[in-house]
């Protein structure tokens, strides 16, 4: 009887299981399978339509990696990942550290700053392009008045600046993330041992280098690894403020395998490009989750 | 920590400019969004618009309407199938107690994590053999497809503090077991909902990448895809763009000022799990 009621309720829960597993497979699953495919495979506008499509090895991935553009979409991925995350995570933990402080408007501050994170990445490209224009935008006029420019700088229409302008706006809107996973760290420390601290006469800057940094260094590693992992994979803000350009200054892989797919529709080789990109974050990925995963609480 | 009078000043006033810094973009889209078109391009440019014209507003507000309404169907719909699917799937994975669990969880967090480019080329082709390109459902599904595993993963760790007592005594008083889940654990694991409704919103509501790709018909595309096509149209008026970003954020705005406490916890569980 006891056993009977085991094997029924164990069946319950695996009919539960069902509709997520399925959609797991067929939405998650066999579009990767069918990723790896396509990029086989000679798919073009010209055979989209035939029911099979001629194979052709790696050659998607000899014309790829052949492509003077790879080498510059890498090279601006990992510009635009390293500069963005350097500065989020360095605003965003000075903010956490300064906002942890006890003070009216702390907690008003620190929680009105989260709206940047919920804002649509679009309508963030969107107003920063407005806000980096060149000769009307706010940006260099502030900078214009306060003299640290004497003529404006185009933002994001010089291919030797351009980079740096969509790295401001997605540090911009990155600052949240960094400074709320890092105010939770902050949050779960002991704070005995500060109180310690204090009374062996340790200075706020001795008490950061020594208490808070080795304390914090899951939550510090962490956070940089989901920022990569976040980052690297950014489409929509640049999209919507350079598409790439001006010629391909913030072309990063993902932009790449977008305009292969949808602009040239040549879908094998963006599917390649899509792969390569999947392969290097999913390094990134198994690494957060071997050393950080879980084990915040 | 304990600090002193005058240091309390100083600190309030430092996030009093921190707050205004950080909020300037903001404050900037909407004051833009109210100024003419011969005022958005005056030097110095002004603090405050001359006279707010709140008709442009409304102008442009008669044009994204449509682009709004089409936003609120994916979200609320993206919500349905992914509140549907992460509460039975997560309730399964905190009751079942099976040893290839472990594989499950990482499976579903690196497919949380994985790019959407990745998907939206192979989905592209395998919707376009469907015929459900220029069909809200092909959006619908490619969204889910990161919703889906944070609300799995988010709603099994709710289900664990579940009582599965509460439901036994159910059982005995007759109810199926479906019922049990519904009427007993379901109502438990509320405030958890709540967070993976607020933030799946958040997240489909500004898809870009997909609704762009598979919705070529400009009746069926939402805000972000409008907005995206209304700076290409009006590339000389700033303040119409600005207008469109308002209402585009508008709604954004007003679920974070209501769900604030639910997005920053959501925020923070999800990124760790």
């Amino acid at each position: 009887m006891k056993f009977s009621i085991k094997k029924d309720q164990n069946n319950f829960y695996f009919k539960m299981l069902v509709p997520a597993v399925l959609f797991f497979i067929i939405f998650i699953i066999y579009p990767i399978y069918f990723n790896i495919r396509l990029s086989l495979e000679d798919a073009t506008l010209r055979t989209i339509m035939l029911p099979q499509r001629p194979f052709i090895g790696l050659e998607n991935y000899l014309t790829i990696i052949r492509d003077p553009l790879f080498k510059k979409a890498l090279i601006n991925s990992l510009i635009f990942t390293t500069g963005s995350v350097f500065f989020q995570f360095t605003i965003g933990f000075s903010l956490a550290l300064f906002l942890f402080k006890k003070f009216p408007l702390n907690k008003f501050v620190r929680s009105s700053i989260i709206l940047g994170w919920v804002l649509a990445p679009i309508v963030v490209g969107t107003v920063w392009s407005w806000l980096l224009n060149s000769d009307y935008g706010l940006f260099n006029y502030l900078l214009k008045s306060l003299n640290i420019i004497t003529q404006e700088i185009r933002w994001l229409t010089n291919p030797n600046i351009a980079l740096r302008g969509v790295v401001i706006t997605n540090v911009w809107f990155g600052i949240p993330f960094n400074m709320l996973l890092l105010t939770g760290g902050l949050s779960s420390l002991p704070q005995d041992i500060y109180e310690a601290a204090k009374i062996d006469g340790t200075n706020t800057f001795q008490k950061f280098i020594y208490i808070t940094l080795p304390l914090m260094r899951q939550t510090i590693g962490a956070t940089l690894m989901l920022g990569v992992i976040y980052t690297f994979r950014v489409f929509d803000l640049i999209w919507v403020m350079t598409r790439g350009g001006p010629v391909n200054a913030t072309t990063t892989l993902p932009i790449w395998s977008y305009q292969l797919s949808f602009d040239f529709f040549n879908l094998g080789e963006g599917a390649a490009v899509a792969n390569i990109l999947f392969m290097i974050m999913l390094v990134i990925a198994l690494i957060y989750i071997k050393f950080f995963a879980g084990k915040e609480e | 920590m304990k600090i002193s009078k005058h240091k309390t000043l100083l600190f309030t006033l430092i996030s009093i400019i921190i707050f205004v810094l950080y909020m300037l973009p903001i404050y900037w889209m909407f004051i833009s969004g109210l100024k003419a078109s011969s005022e958005i391009y005056s030097i110095p440019p002004t603090l405050w618009p001359r006279s707010p014209l709140f008709n442009e507003l409304y102008n442009v507000f008669k044009m994204a309407i449509p682009y709004l309404i089409n936003s609120f169907i994916i979200a609320v719909s993206v919500n349905l199938v992914t509140l549907f699917i992460g509460a039975t799937g997560g309730y399964a994975l905190a009751r079942l107690k099976v040893s290839w669990m472990k594989w499950i969880l990482l499976a579903f967090l690196i497919a949380q994590m994985l790019p959407n480019i990745l998907r939206v080329t192979p989905l592209f082709v395998i919707f376009r053999d469907l015929g459900l390109i220029d069909n809200y459902i092909s959006v619908i599904l490619a969204i889910s497809t990161f919703t889906i595993p944070f609300a799995i993963i988010m709603l099994r760790a709710a289900f664990l503090e579940a009582p599965v007592e509460l439901e036994e005594a159910a059982l005995i008083d007759g109810a199926s077991r479906f019922r049990a889940f519904f009427s007993i654990s379901l109502p438990i694991v509320k405030p958890s909902m709540i967070i993976v409704s607020t933030i799946t919103f958040i997240w489909s509501y500004g898809d870009f990448i997909f609704s762009i790709s598979f919705l070529r018909n400009r009746a069926m595309q939402p805000a972000t895809v409008g907005l995206y096509n209304f700076i290409g149209a009006e590339v000389i008026h700033w303040n119409r763009v600005m207008a469109f970003a308002t209402l585009t954020a508008l709604p954004l705005i007003i679920l974070f000022l209501i769900f604030q406490k639910h997005i920053v916890e959501g925020l923070a569980a999800g990124a760790f799990d």
